[in-house]
């Protein structure tokens, strides 16, 4: 992984023009992307990869009038959730009837989970904890994979989950308390 | 990403509080130099506290290999690379804007309108990407015909070989896309294509190798012969260049694609070529451009030398070396005779000749050569 700085110079390098800047920018993220398009709408792969070109053709046009974010991979996988989303037509809801967090807890019934753990010899570790957090919600899940994959701070999981900061991080720590309650 | 500690009160910590942590998490996901001393100085002070430290560390190992099939969703670099030329076409294709247009852009009315037409646009692109067009015929067959395919696709500009497993060889044209089952050759021979692709097959009378294109499923013994099939073109074509193959329409795209007896198949020879219009679903068989010496294997062609050679044995040379019928008046041609050396003439060029030096002229209809004459005066 690149240090901050040379990723920095190198954005600021994109924005003057340089092909091998944006292109090498392209190749550090594009795989992050992709994957993160993909838990996003797992059904059209053709659509991730034309939301990534929308997003890096964007960017390129856009270039001149970009600011330097302070971390490249959160600004671009913001910049293609915001895409995909303005594709679908399907903004994130903004009045929910239920709170994020009531939401959140209406998801799993951890009496059918508790039975299933303690039948789970004949599964390997793997697919056990992939079978629980199946369970989590959505929500979860996504901040999940931002946290302990993509390494996006909390606030940078609340940009991407269009929640607060505290939210973000009780989403995740709700998350791990299940797992944790689950496994043990 | 440098780390900034956040001095946190860990003395009363327990393992979820470290889980969700930003420093701990970010020391397990990229430890540094700098991380790995302040935890192992942390560990020395608090071991009270190691217990659930390493707790805390197991269960983000066991998050992360729960999320396995995620990090798994892999970005092939073949489609990287796709992806990155299309993006890099896209910025050639840049159009800077002049300043009149800012200008214009400053009136509020034309801005409403803009705004406006930017929904509409929007809207429009949004229902499109919702409604895009089915998936190809290519690809529902790859999902109906094989469990486990192999695809070759060529992206390059240039022709590629494909060598299939029963040494058969397929030249695949740019921007094409072959498939085939894992298990290709055991039970039969099957592929399908989307584009162009030119087929040298080896022959094998128990396993009939088939090709799916589009709406047309091809069948051969052993042939060479061309499919051109892209996923949106107005037809599907095939050209026979040796041996012969029969076609028939694949009626049911979405069932199981099987070639049905009852389907009245259409037989091709060589130097024929057959059209299907995929709006029309017409067939059109007729002769290929540059029809090209067809002789079955170990017979030596014509030597097209001839010295007052009775006309109807010029055409029979003709028929044998190119895979065509002629069709004439015998009895109005006999006593027409040629003397003319042709060997070293095209097909064309041939056909040209003879006609001009008889007096005759010819038609093309579907793949029969159809001379008219008036019988020769002298």
């Amino acid at each position: 992984m690149i240090g901050q700085l040379g990723e920095q110079q190198m954005w600021e390098a994109f924005q003057s023009g340089d092909e091998e800047a944006y292109t090498t920018i392209y190749r550090l993220h594009v795989k992050a992307m992709y994957r993160y398009g993909m838990s996003l709408v797992p059904v059209s792969e053709a659509f991730v990869f034309d939301c990534i070109h929308d997003v890096f053709t964007e960017l390129w046009l856009k270039r001149k009038r970009l600011t330097v974010p302070d971390n490249v991979r959160f600004y671009l996988l913001k910049s293609l959730k915001v895409r995909i989303l303005h594709l679908l037509k399907r903004k994130e809801r903004v009045h929910l009837p239920l709170s994020e967090e009531d939401y959140d807890e209406l998801w799993s019934e951890p009496s059918s989970v508790d039975h299933f753990v303690f039948n789970e010899e004949l599964y390997n570790r793997q697919d056990l904890v992939r079978k629980l957090i199946d369970q989590l919600s959505p929500r979860q899940q996504e901040a999940l994979r931002l946290r302990y994959e993509e390494n996006m701070d909390y606030g940078e999981i609340a940009s991407l989950l269009s929640i607060n900061r505290q939210s973000a991080q009780n989403l995740v720590f709700r998350a791990v308390e299940k797992l944790r309650t689950w496994m043990l | 990403m440098d780390l900034k500690f956040v001095l946190h009160d860990y003395e009363n910590f327990n393992t979820s509080d470290f889980v969700v942590d930003d420093a701990f998490i970010r020391h397990h996901l990229f430890p540094t130099r700098k991380s790995q001393h302040y935890w192992d100085a942390w560990l020395v002070r608090h071991p009270l506290k190691k217990k659930e430290w390493y707790r805390a560390k197991e269960l983000i190992e066991a998050v992360q290999l729960g999320l396995n099939d995620y990090t798994r969703t892999y970005l092939s670099e073949k489609d990287e690379e796709i992806l990155l030329k299309r993006i890099l076409t896209t910025n050639t294709q840049e159009i800077t804007p002049s300043a009149q247009l800012v200008y214009v852009w400053k009136n509020p009315w034309v801005r409403s309108v803009a705004a406006a037409s930017l929904l509409l646009t929007c809207l429009v692109i949004g229902y499109m990407y919702l409604t895009r067009r089915t998936v190809s015929a290519y690809n529902q067959h790859n999902t109906v015909l094989f469990s486990s395919a192999i695809e070759k696709t060529n992206a390059t500009s240039a022709v590629d070989t494909v060598e299939l497993p029963d040494h058969s060889v397929v030249l695949l044209y740019p921007q094409s896309h072959l498939s085939y089952s894992n298990d290709f050759g055991k039970i039969n021979r099957t592929v399908n294509i989307s584009g162009k692709a030119v087929f040298d097959v080896v022959r094998d009378p128990d396993k009939p190798f088939i090709v799916y294109a589009n709406e047309l499923v091809t069948k051969v013994l052993g042939t060479r012969f061309e499919v051109q099939a892209y996923d949106d073109s107005r037809e599907v074509v095939v050209k026979v260049i040796s041996g012969q193959v029969s076609i028939f329409k694949n009626k049911n795209l979405l069932g199981a694609p099987a070639p049905s007896t009852d389907q009245r198949a259409m037989l091709l020879m060589p130097n024929q070529q057959l059209t299907f219009s995929r709006q029309t679903e017409e067939f059109n068989k007729k002769l290929v451009e540059v029809p090209l010496l067809v002789l079955p294997p170990k017979t030596p062609p014509p030597s097209f030398d001839y010295e007052e050679t009775e006309v109807a044995s010029v055409f029979a040379d003709l028929e044998t070396a190119y895979g065509v019928d002629i069709i004439y008046n015998k009895s109005l041609l006999e006593g027409c005779q040629l003397t003319a050396s042709l060997s070293n003439e095209t097909y064309q060029e041939k056909l040209n000749i003879i006609c001009k030096s008889i007096g005759a002229t010819y038609e093309i209809i579907d793949a029969h050569i159809i001379i008219s004459s008036n019988g020769c005066t002298f």
